[in-house]
């Protein structure tokens, strides 16, 4: 009954916000004054941007300082709540490190457009601190995780095959991202945020429909998006491994009394491995060395493809997708003009010419179909290989990479406080 | 803490009842009939056909004004309505998720040691499962990918790829008028107009940089001469003091498919040496998908089949051409029309000749009166007839191809005249850069000086290039830059522009674009109208003096050293 009244309640959200998509139907203007684009929010002032870099900044600093020392759940929880109305609501979640990727993507392969510089803080800075503190910015200052964190109900555990092949789609979107930002195609991050929505309180259905989706999947499924989709958490999952420091389930040491086993909603805690004999290890290095030599060849494999596959995903270049349109409606007696090509032939453009710069598009994402191709066989062979490696682990752990920093594990350690508080509902 | 669950239980109850009444509110709004988009609405698009049909109706307009406040004023009520609504919805939706999460504040469901799994047996099962899993999908994204190449169609045309796919020959007989106009046979193209058919070509391109250039051929010999096209062939000679070649270059690749000089039976005889600008290969070729027809200036004229076998020679000369021969060839069914005007008109030496294109052999010969003349002669399709038109001071003359019988003559033409003839819907224009432009209807006969002279137009004569119409203004690039603009309806000037560089090579006009390729190689494009607008330039790195010939998908210039094909790689 209380799913029902969830289940209710998130697809109303989702109604409401569609209905906010509605437009005021302009007036016809005969003057050949051309609406402006109103789609994103308009360009925030310097001083708010400096003032995002600030919050940033300060967010980032309280979450580690909650995670690592202060180690609260409870100040996390509300960081995140914090997060979601200035960077959700407040700022109606542009610019986010999420999509920051793809700006940074294009600013390197193409050197007309100029990055700028709050979108590269936002870029780096959560990098930064992952570098040193693990995914602060996961825990509890990404507005996207956190509309998910508060959604969270009831947590429901993947099985494992599960959850490792759904964490690959993050990794091919974060190709598929910075490919399509790279080639000048399309920010498809932005394009397809499913939260967006919510924050603005406007927004196409389906991208509404979409939000509202993962927000159903995720009262069971902890952080869907984040765990299985996010592109910056790819990036972020690489930088954690390195971390100097991370969290630690357990405060002292860790007595192996497997009560925290369960308790991450995200899958991210590490179970020590058990011993393995010295034929096993000698078994598991045989497999491992036949993959290592393999690998080159799936890269290739995958690489070849990409390339191959580069056409038509150019198509999602509107100046490829117009060329087409209009080669279309030359072809076809009975193709009905598009807008799009109405306002091409207004530019008194050539067809020819159009079309070479839609080739022009087309080459560049062929050349960048290898690099695409060979990202996703690569990550399928990594993560064939990991498979494959026999992992030397004593306690039980947070994940390097996987751990959100939610420190939702932290009450269950029985050698922390927190354990206690929690069990005598707070008062200790 | 029993108690205050039960509290939170309740908020959120009501907060979820709330929210439903909410809903359905905005449900029975959004589905409510009237508030309908103002544009959308029936009524508004009648009274507005209507206000167009009577613009001047203000009974109309005052109703189309109040209806459009009226449903304007009901569109931004519901968005309101529906706006307080969705902020209500949200609010509710909050205090719902705060008491569910409140009422029932419990911790996940802590393991119970002693049922659990943890042996190296089951780690490995879920280690074997995951590596299919990851094998499965990497499969799954291998198939995505296949699936987008089998079945997500993204080849842009090429421009002329099906045309230059066609056999460069044909086997029967001469080309048809519908054939040829869709050919570049001869100087300037069909009827020698210098307007392009409806190829597609793009207008833009760089030589150094190779933006747009499909290829670049070096061709062994200079000549002025511009380039000729025969589907996916292109034609072009070049010549020196010693040696006379005939090239032929695939327009899809640009390889020399063969490259032939001409094979002259005993002794060559000595001509006067033309003026560098003129150069030893002036001549346009000309082809009918059998042959291609060239001509130098020692006033050999030959015949090759597109094998590049030599069918036959002809020599006419020495001619007496002062600076050196340049008039080029023209085709007019089986017949190869040449026009060997010489000298001076009081020891006329002048003719034009028809040969037979199988044989060389001369079909017939008219005797002309007139001067020297380094134009070309053009094979317009009249209403009444086909003729040749011929520009050599005196008179501006049209023949009968068939039989070479003069059809009428003007005597407009005095000094030395290169700029080739035009024709447009029936009128004939004639130009020389000391007595102007003048447009003569083509339908006279005899001397038709006195009664078929349209107009004439001093204004922008130019000494080498031959002018060009678009059917409503004729244009005329002065080898200084000067383009002049005289609309055909009366013969005034429109405009004047005084423009970059300098031009040996005529203007051509592609849809409604002029290009005009200056002697540095840069191509200004100036768009066709009543104002003068330019509308670019395009620098091909190396100097030009042919005009520019089109094929399929491709623009031909000829530069110094090189043959350039502009087009899609």
């Amino acid at each position: 009954m209380k799913r029902i009244a969830l289940t209710l309640l998130l697809l109303g959200l989702a109604t409401g916000a569609a209905w906010a998509e509605e437009r005021f139907p302009p007036p016809e203007f005969e003057t050949g004054y051309e609406l402006p684009d109103t789609a994103t929010p308009p360009p925030r002032t310097l001083t708010w941007e400096r003032i995002d870099v600030a919050v940033l900044v300060l967010a980032l600093s309280l979450a580690t300082w909650l995670v690592l020392r202060k180690r609260s759940r409870r100040g996390v929880a509300w960081l995140g709540v914090g997060s979601l109305i200035y960077f959700g609501f407040f700022r109606e979640g542009c610019v986010c490190p999420v999509g920051a990727t793809q700006n940074v993507a294009l600013a390197i392969f193409d050197s007309s457009y100029a990055l700028p510089f709050c979108v590269l803080m936002f870029f780096v800075l959560p990098l930064g601190f992952a570098l040193f503190a693990g995914r602060s910015f996961c825990s509890g200052v990404c507005p996207l995780g956190a509309i998910q964190e508060v959604v969270l109900l009831r947590p429901v555990g993947l099985p494992d095959f599960l959850e490792r092949a759904l964490r690959t789609l993050a990794y091919v979107y974060l190709g598929l991202a910075v490919y399509f930002a790279a080639t000048g195609a399309a920010f498809v991050i932005c394009r397809y945020d499913p939260f967006v929505g919510f924050f603005r309180l406007s927004g196409g259905f389906n991208m509404l429909v979409l939000g509202g989706c993962f927000l159903l999947i995720g009262v069971f499924v902890g952080r869907p998006y984040c765990r299985f989709l996010c592109p910056y958490g790819v990036l972020l999952d690489l930088a954690g491994r390195l971390s100097r420091w991370r969290v630690s389930i357990t405060p002292a040491a860790c007595v192996q009394c497997r009560l925290c086993e369960e308790s991450c909603p995200y899958g991210a805690i590490a179970l020590p491995s058990p011993r393995r004999d010295a034929r096993a290890r000698a078994a598991a290095s045989r497999r491992l060395i036949l993959l290592l030599v393999l690998l080159p060849l799936l890269v290739s494999v995958f690489a070849y493809l990409g390339s191959r596959a580069g056409k038509p995903l150019s198509l999602v270049h509107p100046t490829v997708d117009l060329a087409l349109r209009v080669a279309a409606e030359r072809d076809l007696s009975d193709a009905k003009a598009s807008d799009e090509t109405v306002a091409f032939r207004k530019t008194g453009e050539t067809i020819v010419d159009l079309n070479v710069r839609a080739r022009d598009r087309q080459a560049a994402f062929v050349a960048g179909g290898w690099w695409l191709g060979g990202w996703i066989g690569l990550v399928i062979g990594i993560m064939l290989i990991g498979l494959f490696t026999l992992p030397v682990r004593i306690d039980y752990e947070a994940d390097r990479g996987r751990c959100l920093s939610c420190a939702r594990c932290f009450p269950y350690c029985p050698t922390g406080h927190d354990r206690r508080r929690t069990l005598t509902g707070g008062a200790a | 803490m029993t108690g205050l669950r039960a509290t939170w239980r309740s908020i959120a109850a009501i907060a979820v009842v709330f929210s439903f009444i909410v809903l359905i509110v905005m449900l029975g709004l959004y589905l409510r009939p009237t508030g309908e988009d103002p544009l959308d609405s029936a009524k508004w698009q009648d009274l507005k056909r209507e206000l167009s049909d009577r613009p001047a109706d203000q009974v109309v307009a005052d109703r189309l004004r109040k209806l459009d406040l009226d449903l304007r004023r009901e569109y931004f009520g519901r968005r309101e309505t529906i706006r307080l609504g969705g902020t209500l919805l949200l609010i509710g939706l909050l205090i719902a998720l705060v008491a569910i999460k409140r009422s029932d504040r419990r911790i996940n469901p802590v393991v119970d040691p002693l049922v659990m799994e943890f042996s190296a047996r089951a780690m490995d099962r879920k280690v074997v499962r995951s590596r299919w899993a990851i094998g499965i999908t990497g499969l799954l994204l291998f198939g995505g990918m296949a699936y987008l190449l089998a079945a997500v169609p993204a080849e842009i045309p090429v421009p002329g790829a099906a045309e230059l796919e066609s056999p460069g020959a044909v086997d029967q007989g001469p080309p048809t008028v519908e054939v040829l106009a869709r050919q570049w046979a001869s100087f300037r193209g069909y009827e020698g107009s210098g307007v392009a058919p409806d190829f597609e070509v793009p207008l833009t391109w760089d030589g150094a940089a190779g933006e747009n250039i499909a290829w670049k051929t070096a061709i062994p010999l200079s000549g002025a001469n511009s380039p000729v096209v025969w589907n996916d062939r292109v034609f072009l000679t070049g010549a020196n003091e010693k040696k006379e070649e005939v090239y032929c270059i695939d327009a899809k690749t640009g390889a020399m498919l063969w490259k032939k000089g001409l094979i002259v039976a005993g002794r060559r005889e000595e001509f006067d040496e033309p003026m560098e600008d003129t150069g030893y290969a002036a001549p346009t070729a000309a082809t009918d998908g059998r042959y291609v027809f060239v001509m130098f200036a020692s006033a050999r004229v030959a015949a090759f089949d597109f094998e590049g076998r030599q069918v036959w020679l002809k020599s006419f000369g020495p001619l007496d051409s002062s600076y050196g021969y340049s008039s080029s060839l023209s085709l007019f069914e089986d017949k190869l029309l040449l026009q060997l005007d010489q000298g001076y008109r009081d020891d006329p030496k002048s003719r034009l000749l028809a040969l037979d294109t199988a044989t060389g052999k001369t079909v017939w010969e008219t005797p002309r009166v007139v001067d020297s003349s380094w134009a070309s002669p053009v094979v317009v399709y009249t209403e009444s007839g086909p003729q040749v038109l011929l520009s050599a001071a005196p008179i501006a003359a049209a023949y009968d191809p068939e039989t070479g019988a003069e059809l009428w003559t003007a005597e407009v033409i005095e000094g030395e005249v290169a700029p080739t003839p035009i024709y447009r819907d029936g009128v004939a224009y004639f130009v020389q850069e000391d007595v102007g432009l003048f447009a003569i209807l083509a339908s006279g006969k005899g001397n038709v000086t006195e009664s078929h002279v349209l107009f004439s137009n001093e204004d922008g004569a130019p000494d080498v290039t031959s002018p060009l119409v678009d059917g409503e203004r004729i244009y005329l690039l002065a080898t200084d830059g000067y383009l002049t603009c005289i609309r055909v309806a009366d013969g005034e000037t429109i405009w004047q522009e005084d423009l970059e560089g300098n031009y040996y090579a005529s203007p051509s006009l592609v849809g409604d674009v002029l290009l005009l390729t200056d002697m540095d190689g840069v191509t200004r494009k100036v768009a066709a109208g009543d104002g003068f607008k330019l509308l670019g330039e395009n620098a091909l790195g190396e100097k030009v003096d042919a005009s520019a010939a089109f094929g399929p998908g491709r623009i031909y210039l000829r530069g110094k050293k090189h043959l350039y094909a502009i087009g899609v790689k």
